[in-house]
C-alpha cells in the first residue's frame, strides 16, 4: 500500500492535469500598459463632479452663513476667507454678500500627476453680477482627501489667460524651484509681494507688468496713508506663503502660478488721545471693538495667480488674477 | 453472437457520442457567465489593473458582507486606487486562480507609513488662525483604527462606485485605460467580492458528436436488423453472396458470328472432307488415317499398297470370304460396310479401300504379298497418275478417285463398278491385270462417259440405285456391260464395285437391287448431296446470314450422316 499510495496520487495528479490541460486555459488580465507620462490626474468628469459639489456646498453654507458646513469642499485659506465674508455678510445683515463663486467651469486647468497634493485651477463662467471670472484653486491634499476649494481668484481684467493645454491631457506640474521660467514660481510669488510691499521702489517692479489690481492696492493704500496722517502711520507689508501652490505649465512653456500672500496692514497711532473709530461693521466684527486706541491690525488672505514665461523670454511677468480677502482685523 | 455483440457496443458507443455532444452543449457547458469569487479577512480588496475586463466587457462586481455591514465599490486609476489605500493592509487581487477562484493575495499594513497626515497639516499650518477646523476637515483620513477602514465613499478618485449595506453591485463597462477596483467593507466584516463576466459560450463538439453518435447507432441499428431479419427467415447465414464477375466469354455463339464468318464456316466446312461418318465404322475409320498417308505418300504405286495395307486394317477376312464366296451376297454385305464407312468422299475412298480390299483380300491372299497387288497396280497407276493429277476425267481412273473430290470419288465409283463387275466375276487373278487395263483405256474413257452420264443416266440406268454412291453400280452397270470384260480383269482391288456394279451388268442385277437397296437409302444422300449440297449449304449460309430459318437440316443430317 504503501507503495501504491504515491503512484495513484501521481494517477491522479497526472488525471487532473489531462482535465485541466482540456479545459480552456484561464484568461488573464491584459491592462494597457502604464503611461510612460502620468495622465490628467482628474478627469473631466471628476471634476465636473466636484465643482457641482462644491456648488452644492457652497450654496448651503451661503445660506446660512455657516462655515462649518463648508468644510467638506473648502480648505485653508479659502475656508478663512469665507468665513471672514460670512462674518461680513453677516455684520452688515446681508449687504456686502459673500463673493459669488460661480461653479461652472468655462476652462479647466488639469495637472498631470499621480502623487499628492492634486490642484487644479478652474476658469469659471461670468457671475451672474457680470463680476470678473473667477478662478477656483481645487486642491486635494491626499488620496483620502476630496478635492477641495482651496482660495479663489478674481480675473483681472482685460486678462488673457496663456493658452494651456486640454482638460483630458493635463498640465505639466512644474516644481516650485523650477529653473525652466525665467523665474521660480516661489522666487516670483515672492517677488510679486516685495513689488506691493514696495512698490516701485522694489528692484522687482519692472519684471511685473502693471495691473489694475495692483493700482488698485496702491490708490488704497494712498488713501489710507492719508486718512492717518498726522495722527499715525499706514504700513502694508505682502509675504508670500512658503511656496507657491501649485505651478502649472502653459503651452508656451511657461508656468501659471498660483500662490498666497498675506497682506499685513497696520495703522498706528502715534498722536497721543488720538483714537481710531471702527465704524465698519466688518471690522467691528472682528476686532469685537468700536475704535482703537492704538493701532489696527488687518490681515488680508491674497490669492495670486501669476503667468509667469519661460527662461528666456522678455515678456514680463504678469498677474492673471488676484484676490484680496480681509480675514482678520484685529484692534488694540 | 460476437458479431452482434459487437455491434450492440457500436450502437451503444454512438448513443454514448450522443450523450457526450449534448452533455457539451448543456451539462458541461461552459456557464454563459463566469464568476469569480474571493473571500479574504482584509476589509480593503483591491484589484489589478485589467482584472476588472479579463473575463469579459460588462464586468458585474458584486460584494457581499456578513451581518449587513456596508461595503462599498469603487473603481478608480490604478494609481488613485493604490494612493488611497497607501499603506494599509489590503487583498490584492491579481488576476484567476481557476475559473471561479480570484487570485488574491494579501497584503499586510506597513506600519511605519502614516498616509495624510503631513500633507493635510502643511496648509492648515499656514492658516495662522485656526488650525481646529483644518484637523476636522478630512474625516476619512488619519485616526483610523487598525479593525476599521476609512470609507472611500464618494471621493472625487473614483469614476464609479456602489454602496450598500450587506451587498453592493456594480457594472462596469469596458473603457481604456487601467482601472482597479476597491472594495471596503466598512463595517466589522470583511467583504466577499464576486466578479462575473458574461461569456461568449461555444459548444463545437455538439453537433460533430451528435452527427458522428448518430451514424454509430443508425450503422449498429441496421446491422441488427437485418440480423433480426435474417434471423426471422431462416436465412441467418447468407447462402449465397453476390460475386461480380465479368460477361460471360461467348464463344461461337451464332448470333455473334457475322454473315461473312457464316459464310467461311459454311465453305469450310463445304471443302472439308467430311469424316463425320468415319467413326462410326470401326473398321473403315481406322483405315481412313491410314488411307490419307497412302494418298500422301504415293499416289500411284502406292495406291496399291495403300489398299493392301488398309486391307489389312480393314476387315481382310470379313469382306473377302463373302466377296469371294458370294457375288451377290458379298455385295450387299460389302455395300453395307462400305456404304456407312464412306459416306463422304474420303468415306468413300477409304472405304472403298476396303471394299476394294475385301475384294482384294482374296487377291492378296492369292498372290499372298502386297508386291502382287501392286504389281497389277502399277500398270493401272501410271495410267491413274497421269489422269488424276490432270483432271477429273483423269481421276476416272480408280487412282485419281481417291484423291479428292466427288468427282474422284466419283471416278472412283466407277472404275469401282468396272472392279465390281471383276471383282464379282473374278476376284481372283485377273483383279491385277484388269485394273491396270479397265482403267487405262476403257475405263477412263468410260468413266468420263459414264460421269457425265451418270447424274443423267444414273436414274435411268439402274433403277435401284438411283443416288446412290453407288452410283457406281449404275455407270458400273453401264460401264459393266461396257467394261464388263475389263472389270472382270479389274475388279480384285475395286471395292465398290462389288456391290452395285457388279451385279448389274449380269445376273446381279436382281441381286444389286438389293444392295443398292442397303445401299441407297444412304447412298442416295450422297448422290444429290454432291451436287445440292453445295447449293443447300450455300443456301443455307444465306438465310443464315439473312436470319432465315434454315430448311436444309435434312440435307445437312445427311451430310454429317455421309
Amino acid at each position: 500500500m504503501t507503495r501504491r499510495l504515491p503512484r495513484a496520487t501521481a494517477l491522479t495528479a497526472g488525471l487532473v492535469a489531462l482535465l485541466a490541460a482540456c479545459s480552456s486555459s484561464l484568461p488573464e488580465p491584459t491592462p494597457p500598459p502604464a503611461p510612460a507620462v502620468a495622465p490628467a490626474a482628474v478627469t473631466p468628469g471628476q471634476s465636473t463632479r466636484v465643482l457641482t459639489d462644491l456648488g452644492t456646498v457652497l450654496e448651503a453654507a451661503d445660506k446660512k452663513l455657516d462655515d462649518k458646513l463648508l468644510e467638506p469642499r473648502l480648505e485653508q485659506p479659502a475656508l478663512d476667507m469665507r468665513e471672514a465674508e460670512y462674518v461680513r455678510a453677516e455684520a452688515t445683515d446681508g449687504k456686502r454678500e459673500p463673493t459669488a463663486l460661480p461653479t461652472t467651469a468655462q476652462a479647466t486647468i488639469v495637472p498631470r500627476t499621480e502623487s499628492w497634493p492634486r490642484t487644479q485651477l478652474v476658469v469659471t463662467d461670468q457671475p451672474a453680477d457680470l463680476q470678473a471670472q473667477r478662478i477656483l484653486v481645487l486642491r486635494q491634499d491626499d488620496p483620502r482627501s476630496q478635492f477641495k476649494l482651496w482660495g479663489w481668484s478674481r480675473l483681472l481684467p482685460s486678462t488673457q489667460m496663456p493658452p494651456t493645454a486640454k482638460a483630458e491631457i493635463g498640465s505639466p506640474v512644474v516644481a516650485p524651484d523650477s529653473e525652466a521660467l525665467v523665474v521660480s514660481p516661489e522666487d516670483a510669488i515672492a517677488q510679486y509681494a516685495d513689488v506691493l510691499t514696495k512698490d516701485t521702489k522694489s528692484k522687482y517692479d519692472d519684471d511685473f507688468a502693471s495691473n489694475a489690481s495692483r493700482d488698485e492696492i496702491n490708490a488704497l493704500r494712498e488713501r489710507n496713508e492719508k486718512a492717518v496722517k498726522g495722527s499715525g502711520t499706514y504700513d502694508e507689508t505682502y509675504t508670500a506663503d512658503d511656496e507657491p501652490v501649485v505651478s502649472l505649465g502653459t503651452i508656451d512653456g511657461g508656468a501659471i502660478v498660483v500662490g498666497r500672500l498675506t497682506a499685513l496692514a497696520t495703522t498706528t497711532l502715534t498722536l497721543k488721545g488720538a483714537t481710531l473709530p471702527i465704524s465698519d461693521p466688518f471690522y467691528r466684527a472682528l476686532t469685537g471693538k468700536k475704535t482703537a486706541k492704538k493701532s489696527v491690525v488687518r490681515t488680508s488672505t491674497d490669492v495670486l495667480v501669476l503667468y509667469v514665461p519661460p527662461k528666456g523670454s522678455d515678456a514680463p511677468m504678469s498677474v492673471l488674477a488676484f484676490e484680496s480677502v480681509i480675514t482678520d482685523a484685529k484692534a488694540s | 453472437m460476437p458479431k452482434r455483440v459487437i455491434t450492440a457496443a457500436v450502437g451503444v458507443a454512438g448513443l454514448v457520442v450522443i450523450g457526450l455532444g449534448v452533455a457539451s452543449a448543456t451539462v458541461w457547458r461552459a456557464d454563459d457567465v463566469l464568476v469569480a469569487t474571493t473571500t479574504t479577512t482584509d476589509h480593503l480588496i483591491v484589484t489589478d489593473p485589467g482584472v476588472l475586463e479579463l473575463g469579459g466587457d460588462p464586468v458585474t462586481i458584486r460584494a457581499t458582507t456578513s451581518g449587513g455591514d456596508p461595503v462599498v465599490l469603487a473603481i478608480g486609476r490604478d494609481t488613485d486606487v493604490a494612493g488611497w489605500v497607501g499603506t494599509d493592509a489590503h487583498a490584492q487581487v491579481s488576476g484567476l486562480s481557476g475559473w471561479h477562484e480570484l487570485d488574491t493575495a494579501s497584503v499586510a499594513a506597513d506600519p511605519s507609513a502614516s498616509p495624510s497626515a503631513s500633507p493635510s497639516t502643511e496648509p492648515s499650518a499656514s492658516s495662522s488662525a485656526e488650525p481646529s477646523a483644518s484637523a476636522s476637515a478630512s474625516p476619512s483620513s488619519g485616526s483610523d483604527d487598525e479593525s476599521s477602514v476609512a470609507d472611500p465613499t464618494d471621493s472625487d478618485l473614483w469614476v464609479a462606485q456602489a454602496t450598500g449595506d450587506g451587498s453592493a453591485r456594480l457594472v462596469w463597462p469596458a473603457q481604456p485605460g487601467r482601472w482597479s477596483l476597491l472594495v471596503a467593507g466598512t463595517g466589522d466584516s470583511a467583504p466577499t467580492l464576486s466578479l462575473s463576466w458574461p461569456r461568449v459560450v461555444t459548444t463545437p463538439w455538439l453537433w460533430p458528436l451528435v452527427i458522428l453518435g448518430s451514424l454509430l447507432a443508425l450503422a449498429a441499428a441496421a446491422l441488427l436488423a437485418r440480423d433480426w431479419n435474417r434471423r426471422r427467415t431462416g436465412t441467418e447465414e447468407p447462402e449465397w453472396h453476390p460475386v461480380t464477375t465479368g460477361a460471360m466469354s461467348t464463344v461461337g455463339e451464332p448470333g455473334t458470328l457475322t454473315r461473312r464468318q457464316i459464310r467461311e464456316a459454311e465453305l469450310a466446312r463445304a471443302a472439308r472432307p467430311r469424316t463425320g461418318a468415319v467413326p462410326r465404322v470401326g473398321t473403315p475409320g481406322r483405315g481412313t488415317p491410314q488411307a490419307g498417308p497412302t494418298h500422301d505418300g504415293s499416289p500411284v504405286g502406292s495406291e496399291n499398297d495403300t489398299v493392301v495395307l488398309r486391307a489389312v486394317p480393314g476387315d481382310p477376312a470379313a469382306p473377302v470370304p463373302p466377296a469371294a464366296s458370294e457375288p451377290p451376297a458379298s455385295a450387299p454385305v460389302a455395300p453395307g460396310v462400305p456404304t456407312r464407312a464412306v459416306p463422304t468422299r474420303r468415306a468413300l475412298r477409304t472405304g472403298a479401300i476396303p471394299v476394294v480390299s475385301a475384294g482384294q483380300q482374296p487377291v492378296r491372299p492369292e498372290p499372298g504379298a502386297p508386291a502382287t497387288p501392286t504389281s497389277p497396280a502399277s500398270p493401272a497407276s501410271p495410267a491413274s497418275p497421269g489422269a488424276p493429277g490432270t483432271t477429273e476425267d483423269d481421276a476416272a481412273d480408280p487412282k485419281p478417285a481417291w484423291l479428292r473430290g466427288r468427282r474422284g470419288a466419283a471416278a472412283a465409283e466407277q472404275p469401282a463398278a468396272p472392279t465390281s463387275s471383276s471383282g464379282t466375276a473374278e476376284p481372283t487373278t485377273p483383279a491385277p491385270a484388269a485394273p491396270g487395263e479397265g482403267a487405262t483405256a476403257t475405263d477412263a474413257t468410260e468413266a468420263i462417259g459414264t460421269v457425265r452420264p451418270r447424274p443423267a443416266t444414273g436414274a435411268s440406268v439402274p433403277p435401284p440405285p438411283p443416288g446412290a454412291w453407288v452410283p457406281v453400280p449404275p455407270p458400273s452397270s453401264a460401264a459393266g456391260p461396257a467394261s464388263g470384260p475389263r472389270s472382270v480383269s479389274r475388279p480384285a482391288w475395286l471395292p465398290i464395285s462389288a456391290p452395285g456394279g457388279d451385279q448389274p451388268p449380269a445376273a446381279p442385277r436382281p441381286a444389286a437391287p438389293g444392295a443398292p437397296e442397303a445401299a441407297s437409302p444412304e447412298a442416295d444422300a450422297p448422290e444429290t448431296l454432291d451436287p445440292a449440297e453445295q447449293a443447300g449449304s450455300r443456301a443455307d449460309a444465306w438465310r443464315r446470314a439473312w436470319g432465315l430459318p434454315s430448311t436444309d437440316e435434312p440435307t445437312t443430317e445427311q451430310g454429317e450422316d455421309r
